[in-house]
């Protein structure tokens, strides 16, 4: 079950420290690598509610991800111009969220192997949305305008900038997952995830407490799209795929899904590894495999402790 | 109307050909309890290892049988050396472990072969049409794959209906703790599931390498398409599996070919309906 | 006293079986009805059916008069059907008193309170803890509910059942795998649980059921074979040769 430990609060905060600090002293690329590394983070903790908290594989993660992300492009069409970011964040929520609830009551009649293949096939399903339809404007991906910030931003400032944002939305999606966890809702999560068949008999009403974790989980993917979308400002079919799912679960896997700050660890994890991978060799996916060999193998308890 | 007729032929064969891929999958969940997302994968190997004998023995004939031989002792390989070990682990760790299998098969694939696309010839004694209507013909070599998938789905039928370890296998699909009850020994029964189910993956690979190229990551397309038939089938279930591919096929083929931009999302919105109505799937008995 | 649980002619088939056939009978607040059976009699069949956890082939199940036949077993549960299982099935990476403490909230809390902290909820706690108090494991509420022995972890079964507030008592063989020392203080409970309650208990040991029980239905084959005081059943020559045999003091 997924607990927030004291320990990791504070490796949290003492980290979160370090990556604000980094305008002070890291190079422009180092500071987009670590925007890549926060928004990954956002991405595998929104999972993690599901994996960690209600025990929940889902692989149409990446969807809501990307729908997240391409919320910011449809918007941008629809309103004939870059909209303010206090639209666009809400916006790329709640449609994600909103995605989630149309597939969750489908999806959640499924258990187990089911509920994996039917979470794939579903999202697949916003893949082709992107990849097949005009909607997503072009399957090799578009340029977007960015969400205008609330002041102006030179070129030269958007790296530090994008890294503090970044850090602001997780460390808010952290805090709120944190509190939320503590809560009755939380606690049910946790008893699903170790016993579904008792909370049933018990009387909780395991679908619908499932149903509001996986539209939670979604809008939050979706809020980690649209940041994705604002730092790169370049979408494309490829955030839905289902493979960036099995990465965000090898994250969760990674850091440790026993713990709430497992997922922030195991993102920041793979991307090192695969920063620096290429200097042993070029064969991304070789690298790739041997994590996941590592870290189910291995590593059972993942980067943060206890698995149970 | 002839070109509608030629879809429906075409449907009717690639659903067959998703039969073969999606029959293994559903008996490997059902049977061993194991997910397998590098299924796909056995799919895109058996293509290759068509173009590989193609180009080495100069003939397709050679191909198929390589497919089945080979399947059948990579699958035992792959039984005994890994998924055995993967039964007892959560969904999760089998999940991330296959999906590190397909980023393995296709890194092998890039580093023995190359990334390029590949065309397998048809065989010339079929590269020929047979006149269907007055107007109509249709490939040689894709009736004989229909003809090939059929010949497989009634002998999987046979023998899985009419002989002692196919029934055994039935009965675990429905209840894995059955072998053990039947006095059957569980481990003979994962690894003869596992290889049918492997060598039918990779036969399908090859019948398909002359119908489209062969190409990296081909495998991914039909994995999702075989979830979706195991999903609309329903857990373990052949003849679920059977119908419900030649539904897929027909609705992917005809739907690329008159509203391409919706044919995969008329595949999923399919599923999503059966869930709707079927959660346990169109042809299970509840 | 007015009827609380009441089942009118269950059956259940599964495929060509009939695991329960015509059964009927009434829960009574204030008795412990116990059912006893052969192995295969369909005791845990009908316990299952009254729970919602299966349904049934026909007939009805009423509470107080209300049709629930179709409620499935969430919903019994908050119209205040508690149950435990025959084979122990509790959070066993939670604490016992967390393990309680859901039973409770799942009775006690709505929906939209849903949010509300946890550790600071007391309702649901002071249920729990009442509960645990009730069943003798108050002093290991803080412990892993796996760390528990075999005869607390039953114990658990029943103050998760307590927690839910419950009017009726589902018990299927409480005292499964437990020796006569353990056994003792859960018969002693059954027993001033049904003062309270309307207590079915499905029970193998014949002299706890003979000491603890108002009233006793025997099953054989799905069929209920007779019903009756305890000390009716025990007289029943058609009892004594179609189950108890030599048993029968």
């Amino acid at each position: 079950m997924i607990t927030a430990t004291r320990r990791g609060n504070g490796l949290l905060a003492l980290a979160g420290l370090g990556v604000a600090s980094m305008p002070l002293w890291a190079s422009a690329y180092h500071m987009q690598l670590a925007s890549t590394a926060l928004i990954a983070s956002m991405f595998a903790l929104s999972l993690q509610l599901l994996v960690g908290g209600a025990g929940l594989v889902s692989l149409a993660h990446a969807g809501f991800f990307g729908l997240g992300a391409y919320s910011v492009y449809l918007l941008t069409q629809g309103l004939g111009g870059p909209p303010s970011v206090l639209l666009s964040l809400p916006v790329a929520a709640l449609a994600a969220g909103g995605a989630a609830l149309a597939i969750g009551p489908l999806a959640l009649r499924t258990k187990g192997f089911f509920f994996l293949m039917a979470t794939l096939a579903f999202g697949q399903m916003l893949f082709f949305l992107f990849h097949d339809t005009p909607l997503g404007g072009s399957l090799d991906g578009v340029f977007i305008q960015r969400p205008g910030l609330i002041w102006a931003v030179t070129k030269a400032q958007r790296p530090m900038v994008f890294l503090l944002l970044n850090l602001g939305v997780l460390g808010a999606m952290y805090a709120g997952l944190w509190l939320l966890m503590r809560t009755l809702f939380g606690h049910a999560l946790l008893g699903i995830r170790a016993n579904e068949h008792r909370m049933r008999a018990m009387g909780h009403d395991v679908q619908r407490l499932k149903l509001a974790a996986f539209a939670l989980a979604g809008a939050l993917a979706g809020m980690a799209g649209h940041m994705a979308a604002l730092t790169d400002a370049f979408v494309s079919p490829d955030l839905l795929g289902w493979h960036r799912s099995a990465e965000a679960l090898l994250m969760i896997v990674l850091g440790g899904i026993g713990a709430l700050h497992g997922p922030i660890l195991g993102a920041f994890a793979l991307t090192l590894i695969e920063e620096l991978g290429p200097l042993i060799t070029e064969r991304q996916r070789l690298i790739e495999g041997a994590v996941i060999l590592a870290a189910v193998l291995l590593l059972r308890n993942g980067l943060a402790g206890p698995r149970r | 109307m002839t070109t509608l007729l030629a879809q429906l032929l075409n449907g009717v064969q690639y659903g067959l050909l998703l039969f073969l891929i999606s029959s293994g999958l559903t008996l490997i969940f059902g049977v061993m309890g194991v997910i397998n997302l590098a299924h796909g994968s056995l799919f895109m190997i058996g293509a290759y290892l068509a173009y590989i004998v193609a180009g080495f023995t100069g003939s397709f004939w050679l191909a198929p049988p390589a497919a089945i031989v080979g399947g059948l002792l990579f699958g035992a390989l792959l039984e005994t050396g890994l998924f055995r070990r993967f039964r007892d682990r959560e969904h999760l760790d089998q999940v991330l472990l296959t999906f590190a299998l397909i980023l393995i098969f296709e890194e092998a694939r890039s580093i023995l072969i190359d990334n390029q696309f590949h065309s397998v010839a048809v065989p010339a004694l079929l590269d020929f049409s047979v006149p269907i209507t007055g107007s109509f013909a249709y490939s040689a070599y894709r009736l004989a794959v229909l003809g090939v998938c059929l010949l497989v789905a009634a002998l999987m039928v046979l023998f899985v209906e009419h002989t002692k370890i196919g029934s055994a296998i039935r009965a675990a699909a429905e209840n894995p703790e059955m072998v053990g009850l039947l006095g059957l020994d569980a481990r003979r029964i994962h690894i003869l599931v596992f290889s049918a189910g492997t060598a039918l993956a990779m036969l399908a690979g090859a019948l398909a390498a002359p119908l489209q190229s062969v190409y990296p990551n081909m495998g991914d397309g039909f994995l999702i398409l075989s979830f979706i038939v195991v999903v609309i089938g329903g857990l373990g279930s052949i003849a679920g599996a059977f119908w419900s591919a030649l539904l897929v096929g027909l609705i992917d083929t005809l739907g690329k070919a008159y509203v391409p931009q919706l044919a995969g999302i008329a595949v999923c919105a399919m599923m999503a309906l059966v869930l709707l109505v079927r959660p346990a799937g169109l042809f299970s008995k509840a | 006293m007015s009827a609380t649980l009441e089942a009118i002619g269950l059956s259940r088939r599964f495929g060509g079986l009939l695991a329960v056939s015509d059964v009927s009978l009434m829960l009574r607040v204030g008795q412990l009805h116990a059912v006893i059976g052969p192995n295969g009699a369909g005791k845990s069949t009908l316990v299952n059916l009254l729970a919602g956890e299966l349904p049934p082939t026909e007939g009805a199940i009423r509470l107080n008069n209300a049709d629930i036949t179709a409620f499935s077993a969430a919903q019994r549960a908050h119209a205040g059907i508690g149950r435990t299982f025959q084979r122990t099935n509790v959070m066993l990476a939670m604490t016992v008193l967390e393990n309680a403490r859901l039973a409770a909230q799942a009775a006690l809390v709505p929906n939209r309170s849903l949010l509300r902290r946890a550790a600071t909820t007391t309702a649901p706690i002071a249920a729990a803890q009442a509960a645990l108090r009730r069943v003798g494991l108050d002093g290991v509420g803080d412990q892993a509910a796996r760390t528990l022995s075999h005869g607390q972890q039953r114990a658990l079964e029943i103050a998760i059942a307590l927690a839910g507030q419950p009017t009726v008592l589902l018990l299927d063989e409480p005292l499964a795998g437990m020796g006569a020392e353990d056994g003792a203080p859960i018969a002693a409970l059954m027993r001033d649980l049904a003062r309270e309650h309307a207590v079915l208990l499905v029970e193998h040991d014949m002299d706890v059921v003979f000491t603890v029980a108002d009233i006793v239905t025997v099953m054989v084959d799905g069929r209920v074979l007779a019903h009756g005081t305890p000390a009716e059943i025990r007289a029943s020559a058609a009892v004594r040769d179609a189950y108890l045999g030599h048993e029968v003091p």
